[in-house]
């Protein structure tokens, strides 16, 4: 987290401007200033923009409206919502819309510190981990095989459909719920094995060992977890 | 009374010069979004009021007292029995005044 990072602000208040640039630009951030959202289209054409501080209520097209533009573009960019210190409902409807975090005006500026350095990291662990494992796994989910470091395996939909899945979120536990809910829809039947099945025959193709699997983990009590090991 | 603590806070994470800085570049612009708010109140503009309103929030527990932000929430939920009164702008003006008197006395800034 020694690097240097671009924040984008869009806020109506100058005088937010002002605070964040003077606090941020000493500390090894660039502060980016858009008063309305449309102006900060520019900045992430632009740009690299590490972070977006974002207040709800803006002229024009509501911040709301903004949070979910950006997320449908750019996903693996953190937003921190800055919202009223009375508007609960914006702040529930602003992360279920995708916002990553959220802070009530007034806010202290070393606070907003600490939540941009929490997500940075977050985002940060994400987006190297899907690379890395990018470099070593390539998916072909059209023609439904992988290539693991030059070597190809031809792949059932249902295999595609659940190794997508982990290679997009490495480390991350699945439950069979989950697993069930990405693959069919509704929750895991617990006497339906047909999905420890599919791991299992998915093990067998891209595991040197399936019974000592490098790869595609069962993690005890959770599920299933992908490790680019 | 002035919300000093806030100040003091800023002080620490802007240090001195940097605070000086960041006072001379936004009292103006808070003044302006006072006279601004004060405008829109006096020609019953509530819509445009509230919006002031909400904009002047963060900056208001800097720059003004905690009454001062008490009644911009008055503006924001457009209570106008109490916003269309002379004496309630004349609270806003009263407010601001004495603390940005203390805070300019306090950091040396001639605006």
């Amino acid at each position: 987290m020694d690097a240097s990072y671009n924040i984008l602000v869009i806020d109506d208040d100058e005088i937010i401007h002002n605070l964040l640039s003077s606090y941020f630009s000493t500390r090894n951030y660039t502060v980016f200033s858009a008063f309305r959202c449309e102006d900060a289209d520019k900045y992430l054409q632009e740009q690299r923009i590490d972070i977006i501080i974002l207040d709800v209520v803006l002229p024009g097209k509501s911040g709301l409206q903004l949070v979910e533009t950006l997320k449908a573009k750019y996903e693996d960019l953190p937003v921190l919502m800055l919202s009223s210190q009375g508007s609960v409902g914006d702040r529930i409807l602003g992360l279920e819309i995708g916002a990553d975090d959220y802070l009530s005006k007034p806010f202290s500026v070393r606070e907003l510190e600490l939540r941009i350095k929490k997500l940075l990291g977050a985002f940060y662990a994400k987006r190297h981990s899907v690379s890395d494992v990018r470099q070593h796994w390539v998916l072909n989910a059209e023609h439904e095989c992988v290539t693991r470091d030059g070597l190809k395996v031809k792949l059932t939909n249902t295999e595609t459909k659940l190794l997508e899945l982990f290679i997009n979120n490495p480390n991350t536990s699945f439950s069979r719920d989950d697993l069930s809910i990405a693959l069919y829809g509704n929750e895991h039947n617990p006497l339906d094995r047909s999905l420890d099945a599919h791991i299992n025959r998915l093990r067998k193709k891209i595991e040197d060992d399936p019974k000592e699997p490098r790869y595609l983990k069962t993690v005890w009590g959770k599920g299933y977890r992908f490790f680019n090991a | 009374m002035t919300n000093m603590s806030a100040i003091e806070e800023l002080e620490q994470s802007l240090g001195t010069d940097g605070l000086s800085r960041f006072l001379e570049s936004s009292i103006p612009l808070f003044r302006n979004n006072l006279a601004e708010l004060l405008k829109a109140l006096e020609q019953q503009q509530w819509e445009e009021a509230a919006d002031i309103a909400h904009k002047m929030q963060a900056s208001a527990l800097i720059f003004s007292t905690r009454g001062f932000n008490d009644s911009l929430d008055n503006i924001r939920k457009q209570d106008k029995t109490l916003i269309e009164t002379s004496a309630f702008k004349m609270y806003l003006i009263q407010q601001t005044k004495y603390s940005l008197q203390q805070i300019c006395a306090k950091y040396q800034i001639d605006i």
